[in-house]
């Protein structure tokens, strides 16, 4: 089991009461890897992480956590199997202190390691370390991109999930987070991320897929997909 | 008034003040987290006060009745939160409203079966049944310096486990977004049992602190639970702050009003909340 | 309100007819159990008015039913009136004006707060009359002459009779049951169950929603204070006992039981209730624990009541409602053809939210009569200019100028009734009520005023006309009598379409009408919008780009609160800036 993808999709259907919203989504995401799922806006994106981390429940198919088969399970229990999700807008607490957003779920790892301590987090993101004592609600656009990639990391999980991370930010405020999630490959931990910054996705990710109202439409690597003009052209850009 | 009896009724006011806030924090937190209204909060009030009456007569000493009785208190809010009150999440309030309303049916008629209709004392243990000169002429009974103290101590606590511990920031985190806190790996439906057990037990510690000086008696429970649900209204709804506010508010208010008005000592509470309300309709801490 | 189902209608008259005739049969003690059980009908349905129709969960209820009883007790004790004629209409007013009072200051507050305030001001009048001097105390005070009535000198009865009073419950419970039928079929009653729906779409229809609660909070108060004139008529004595807050769980639960927002549920509910409670208590000491096991295990089963349970059985799943008459499809006139000049113009708008500008000094001018896209990344401003033109935000900075008018700051409802309507990105519809009653509460909300009680809102033919015409338009003319939360996510945004139709406006504000629609129900969207785009202007946020270029006349790109482009679609498409700050690849295929 030790070379199970650390999340598998296969067959994921979803709904939103009467609306079949996805329509058997396979995705998966290897030990390590960085996987980019792209696609515009409205074409299910958001809906197939949430599906993937237990907020939504699959009506059909199967998620399976390093090979342990979690479909279904509520969302507490998937994240404690290593799997953290920052959604979009980051989702940090207003009320609570940058530290307290921080250290509020913070645990080792599922082998019992704490590959990243306050300090590994700080030295990740140093900006994070003047604001410390500022309330939530009063960081801007990017310091509270960076708090909730930092509150993800110190839970220590296998995989993170970024959901439009660069959102609404400035170009050098993207730069930065792009850093770091390139800074994020080297020390082992996977990620899957969705962004529209298609170009820069292309340098970062190994494999990539394409979602297009509800279905995987492409799976490969950047450089295959540059090649596809057609899926370019239809389900990305212009 | 001369100023001894001035300083005993605050004194009173804010005994009772701080008595009421153990009720009311429990309350306000109970909305304020897990979203529910809960009418048989005040049954714990009576359920602790009957428990430390009984076990204080039958072990002979009303310390170890209270020792006893906390753990029970506790013990009984988990039940209740698993057995009933999580049905009620996400539910419409009116039938969070019944439900409970039930439930006070149930605990009321049960407290009759097992120890009657009668109206029962508590004895306070000797070293608290003294008083404390102020005055040449007036002094104060130690056991109500004695209840403000621990309920100040107790509003301490509860202050620096709301601010300080891992479990406060979950907390307050957990009201502002339940679904957050779940993707951080926190399951939230044990978080809810622990929230809502810790004001039962609160609520329960009140009951058992205010029987001596109170007495023990049938629907204890509610006459204290709708003078909470006023101080909630006052201090807004989920605000820990409000309900310190609240509570001393109506402490002093209720008890010079019934010095001063005593005819219509009882109204006296309920127009300090129309005067709020016609201020600030979301109470004083609340959010609109 | 809906009709209701033809067996069920056949039970009331039934049990109407059996109620009538029992006095002729039945024993003194049944008699009187009965009386019982009609007047808590009739404090029950005075409360469903609150709770099942208002959507105002009041626990303080009871008040007004004790307000009632003293006032009675009063009267005969001070005053010697024994007259029908006097007694009832003064304590009907007297319980109206303590409504109005107390009422007043409960709506200031909502949800939560409400349940809570109702059940403290129920408290103090508790305790008003248990403490104060004059009113007898916790042992309360007797009725000392039961009413008669007499006219022309001529006494017809008198209510100390048990059958008499027998009737006069009996015909209180029918007028009450009439009279709130009434009053929820008129405009008044249309808007009061759009509220308990959805308050937000309501209050965004431009309804102001305090006076419709305080009317209702009234009503429910004046026919409270009737059953408990009746009640302290039957027991000959009141007590603050029936002011308390149990009394007012015990009234709730009644209603629930027979279920919320039906009125026959309720009153079905008393009599099953007064049954129950009599049952019961001849069973144990401890009844009341019973009693509470009973309460929480209809919650949890049996939500929807008896009503719930016999609405089901006769298979009701559509809301009947009344049938509007066969309408003719009147052309509309384009006036947007006619107008010279831009239909809306917007000067430096800008939108600040604690220092960050949402929307940043935005200018623009739209053409009448043409597709107006606004597209740009999440975040951009979007949805916040689309709230400033339609009033839902005031803007900090800047000009909006519609038909060469000045809206600037406009509250949402002079916006709507100048012809500017909007649809919502996150379905906003009236889930339990009818395709047909979700268009015409919008189309009612263009009238100067719904506070009218008598007429049946079926009437209001116009209104009704512009509904169906609505519903036809966006093809739903066979869903017409459907509840909206049986339509799929598809049907349910052309509903939402249709709504704002129903508003007869020039301009259309539409947000992401595509988001969440799989890839036919798109396209059908996409047909009825352009169908629309024929006869009026639209203004579209939206992320399908196919849609909008097969769509759209005019595109703007909005970045972070400002417009970095704006123009002919085929002119902003080509734009290398817009490529690479929302497009993305920049080898756009041509």
């Amino acid at each position: 089991m030790t070379n199970a993808p650390t999340i598998e999709a296969k067959g994921v259907h979803a709904y939103y009461d009467t609306s079949h919203v996805l329509h058997g989504i396979d995705l998966t995401v290897n030990q390590g890897e960085i996987v980019s799922l792209m696609g515009r806006n409205g074409m299910g994106k958001t809906t197939t992480l949430r599906a993937l981390v237990g907020l939504i429940r699959p009506r059909q198919g199967t998620v399976f956590v390093r090979g342990i088969d979690l479909t279904g399970a509520p969302a507490h229990q998937i994240a404690l199997a290593g799997i953290a999700m920052v959604p979009e807008g980051g989702g940090i607490f207003p009320k609570l202190t940058a530290y307290e957003n921080l250290v509020m779920a913070a645990r080792p790892g599922r082998d019992g390691k704490a590959r990243w301590t306050l300090e590994d987090v700080l030295e990740l993101l140093p900006r994070l370390s003047e604001r410390l004592r500022n309330m939530g609600g009063n960081l801007s656009g990017g310091e509270r991109q960076m708090l909730a990639i930092g509150r993800a990391l110190m839970t220590n999980p296998d995989l993170l999930i970024l959901d439009e991370a660069t959102e609404g930010l400035a170009p050098l405020v993207r730069q930065d987070i792009w850093a770091t999630i390139r800074r994020l490959r080297a020390s082992g931990v996977a990620v899957l991320v969705v962004d529209k910054d298609i170009d820069t996705l292309a340098t970062i990710a190994d494999r990539c897929a394409v979602i297009a109202k509800g279905r995987i439409v492409y799976s490969g690597t950047p450089t295959a997909l540059a090649a596809e003009r057609d899926v370019m052209v239809r389900h990305l850009s212009v | 008034m001369d100023p001894g009896a001035i300083a005993i009724q605050v004194l009173n006011g804010l005994q009772y003040g701080l008595l009421l806030f153990l009720i009311a924090a429990g309350l306000t937190l109970i909305f304020g987290i897990l979203g529910v209204i809960n009418l048989a909060h005040g049954s714990f009030y009576m359920i602790g006060a009957y428990l430390a009456y009984w076990l204080s007569e039958k072990t002979g000493s009303l310390a170890l009745a209270i020792a006893l009785a906390l753990p029970a208190s506790l013990l009984l809010g988990w039940l209740v939160e698993r057995l009933a009150i999580a049905f009620l999440y996400q539910r419409d309030h009116l039938y969070q409203v019944l439900l409970t309303y039930g439930l006070i049916l149930i605990f009321n008629e049960m407290q009759r079966i097992i120890w009657g209709n009668d109206v029962h004392g508590v004895t306070l243990p000797a070293q608290l049944a003294g008083v404390i000169p102020l005055t040449d002429l007036q002094s104060y009974p130690v056991y109500r310096l004695f209840i403000s103290l621990i309920c100040m101590l107790i509003a301490v606590g509860m202050y620096v486990t709301i601010h300080s511990t891992r479990l406060g920031m979950m907390i307050r985190a957990g009201s502002s977004s339940r679904e957050m806190v779940q993707l951080l790996g926190i399951d939230v439906g044990r978080l809810f049992g622990v929230v809502f057990s810790a004001g039962a037990a609160l609520t329960a510690f009140a009951g058992m602190l205010s029987a001596p000086i109170n007495s023990v008696y049938p629907g204890m429970g509610e006459n204290i639970l709708i003078v909470s649900f006023v101080v909630v209204v006052i201090g807004g709804i989920g605000s820990i702050k409000g309900a310190f506010v609240g509570s001393i508010m109506i402490g002093l208010a209720d008890t010079f009003g019934k010095v001063m008005v005593p005819e219509f000592s009882s109204v006296v509470v309920y127009a300090l909340m129309a005067a709020v309300l016609l201020w600030r309709p979301q109470g004083l801490f609340g959010e609109k | 309100m809906a009709d209701l189902p033809r067996p069920i209608l056949i039970l009331l008259v039934v049990a109407a007819v059996l109620l009538a005739a029992f006095p002729f049969v039945g024993d003194r003690f049944y008699i009187q159990l009965i009386t019982q059980m009609m007047i808590l009908a009739t404090f029950a349905m005075s409360l469903d008015l609150l709770v099942g129709f208002t959507g105002l969960v009041s626990f303080g209820h009871a008040a007004f039913y004790g307000l009632g009883g003293y006032t009675l007790a009063i009267l005969t004790r001070d005053t010697g009136l024994v007259s029908l004629w006097a007694t009832l209409p003064i304590t009907i007013v007297a319980c109206g004006l303590a409504a109005l009072a107390i009422g007043w200051l409960s709506i200031r507050t909502s949800g939560v707060y409400f349940i809570m305030v109702t059940l403290a001001f129920a408290q103090m009048i508790y305790y008003f009359f248990n403490d104060a001097r004059g009113f007898g105390g916790s042992d309360g005070l007797y009725v000392k002459t039961k009413p008669d009535l007499a006219v022309s000198g001529v006494t017809l009865f008198t209510l100390q009779n048990r059958t008499a009073l027998y009737y006069f419950a009996l015909v209180a419970m029918l007028a009450s049951a009439v009279f709130l039928w009434v009053l929820l079929r008129s405009p008044f009653g249309q808007v009061i169950a759009a509220m308990r729906v959805n308050e937000g779409r309501t209050r965004s229809l431009g309804f102001s929603l305090g006076r419709y609660k305080l009317v209702s909070f009234c009503v429910a108060g004046m026919l409270a204070g009737l059953a408990g004139y009746l009640g302290a008529v039957q027991f000959g004595f009141v007590n603050p006992a029936h002011l308390g807050w149990r009394e007012s769980g015990r009234v709730l639960m009644v209603v629930i039981l027979g279920g919320t927002g039906t009125l026959f549920g309720p009153a079905l509910g008393a009599f099953v209730f007064v049954l129950l409670e009599d049952l019961l208590s001849n069973l144990t000491e401890h009844w009341l624990l019973l009693m509470g096991a009973f309460v929480v295990a209809v919650v949890l089963l049996l939500p929807n009541g008896i009503a719930g349970l016999l609405l089901r059985m006769a298979g009701k799943t559509s809301a009947i409602g009344v049938r509007a008459t066969a309408s003719i499809d009147k052309p509309r006139v384009v006036e947007a053809a006619a107008r010279h000049g831009p239909i809306l113009e917007i000067q430096n708008l800008t939108k600040r939210f604690a220092g960050l500008a949402a929307v940043n000094s935005v200018s623009l001018q739209l053409e009448a009569g043409k597709v107006h896209a606004v597209i740009g990344p999440n975040g951009a401003g979007k949805s916040t200019l689309i709230n400033l033109l339609s009033g839902e935000l005031p803007p900090t900075e800047g000009l909006i100028r519609y038909g060469g008018a000045d809206i600037t700051g406009a509250p949402p409802d002079s916006i709507s009734r100048m012809g500017i309507g909007r649809s919502f990105q996150i379905t906003n519809l009236y889930p339990s009520l009818s395709c047909f009653q979700n268009c015409r509460i919008a189309a009612q909300s263009r009238l100067p005023s719904s506070m009218r009680f008598f007429r049946p809102a079926s009437q209001l033919v116009e209104v009704s006309d512009r509904a169906q015409r609505a519903l036809n338009r966006c093809g739903l003319s066979q869903r017409s009598w459907d509840l909206a939360s049986t339509l799929s996510h598809g049907d349910r945004r052309k509903l939402e379409i249709a709504m704002v139709l129903a508003t007869e406006p020039d301009l259309f504000l539409l947000d992401e009408p595509l988001a969440g629609m799989g890839a036919h129900e798109s396209r059908e969207i996409l047909d009825l919008l352009k169908s629309v785009a024929r006869q009026h202007t639209l203004i579209l946020i939206e992320h399908d780009m196919d849609a909008v270029f097969a769509i759209a006349d005019s595109l703007t790109v909005m970045v972070n609160g400002e417009i970095i482009a704006t123009g002919p679609v085929e002119q902003v498409r080509a734009d290398r800036a817009v490529q690479s700050a929302y497009l993305g690849h920049r080898d756009a295929a041509e």
